[in-house]
């Protein structure tokens, strides 16, 4: 939650979006895999170790009744980070909302499921 | 070779396996790249009192060769054809694939085969204008991918994707397209030849 917390205030900060469109992708990337690793630990009591993003995606899925939902956004966050990471290019606007609605979803699975 | 021995000994069979001819010492250390000659003449001594390599005089100098006869070699030749395997089954899966990349192409350290334990497998695709960013069909495939490509070698794959409307802004702004475009191995589609149309546009 901090780090989606921390990607809408730097969005929001910022003089243009677009500026700033690399960092908010990877914050988001951030939110949703530690909502990934909550949402794991509470449903699973275990979380993905390493680096390995499909190890991540796969330990995900497993969990029932919406893990394959949530795996599939964990894997469109994984992916734009990489674009984030690796391009040259800033990411364009469709990437930034489609990174935040990923975020987003996973940050809910993992607060819904808090005590 | 790697998966199976990650010592100079590996790197020195795969090598052999993957010619047809005898090399000379130096030749087999220049093949590998990335030892000392001396630690390579030692591998090789070992090899051959082994039996898996044979030698040969040529002039002044020994010649090595992998011992196509011993019953060790088939399996030695397969592990190094490793990565022509996978490049194989990636071109399999791809063309499967009911929403077809406009390009799809592996580049990096496993595209130049070089790949070691812990290096990524990159991938990078180009999708049709056609196709919504966040199809479902689109996203599976490309999931899938990662996962047969990380089953397959135990190295983590990562795509990085662009939008066919985004290529002619990319053309000489973008060292990762450069590179992949250099060095890389074509599984799908033709990204040379989609980046030859934007040049001339």
């Amino acid at each position: 939650m901090q780090f989606l917390d921390a990607a809408l205030d730097i969005r929001d900060l910022a003089s243009e979006e677009s500026d700033v469109g690399d960092a908010f992708v990877t914050l988001c990337a951030h939110a949703g895999i530690a909502a990934a690793d909550a949402v794991c630990c509470i449903e699973l009591r275990e979380h993905a170790r390493g680096e390995s993003h499909q190890e991540a995606v796969a330990l995900l899925r497993r969990v029932r009744p919406d893990g394959r939902a949530l795996g599939n956004s964990l894997n469109t966050l994984l992916g734009l980070k990489t674009r984030a990471g690796y391009s040259a290019i800033p990411v364009n606007a469709e990437m930034r909302k489609r990174s935040k609605l990923a975020a987003e979803r996973l940050v809910t699975a993992a607060r819904d499921r808090l005590p | 070779m790697e998966v199976v021995t990650p010592t100079l000994d590996g790197d020195v069979l795969g090598f052999l396996a993957r010619g047809e001819k005898a090399f000379t010492g130096r030749e087999v250390s220049r093949g590998i790249g990335r030892s000392s000659h001396e630690g390579v003449r030692r591998v090789l001594e070992r090899l051959v009192q082994q039996g898996i390599v044979v030698s040969e005089r040529a002039g002044t100098g020994v010649l090595f060769q992998l011992n196509r006869q011993h019953l060790a070699a088939p399996w030695i030749e397969g592990l190094a054809s490793l990565r022509l395997e996978l490049i194989s089954k990636l071109r399999d899966a791809a063309a499967a694939w009911e929403t077809a990349p406009l390009g799809l192409i592996l580049f990096g350290s496993a595209a130049r085969g070089d790949a070691g334990v812990g290096s990524d497998l990159d991938f990078l695709v180009v999708r049709p204008n056609s196709v919504d960013p966040g199809d479902d069909q689109w996203r599976s495939q490309l999931a899938e991918l990662e996962a047969k490509a990380t089953a397959w070698t135990g190295n983590d794959a990562r795509v990085l994707e662009y939008g066919e409307g985004e290529m002619g802004g990319l053309l000489g702004n973008e060292p990762v397209l450069d590179a992949a475009l250099e060095e890389g191995v074509e599984i799908a589609g033709s990204l040379r030849q989609l980046t030859r149309m934007e040049t001339t546009r």
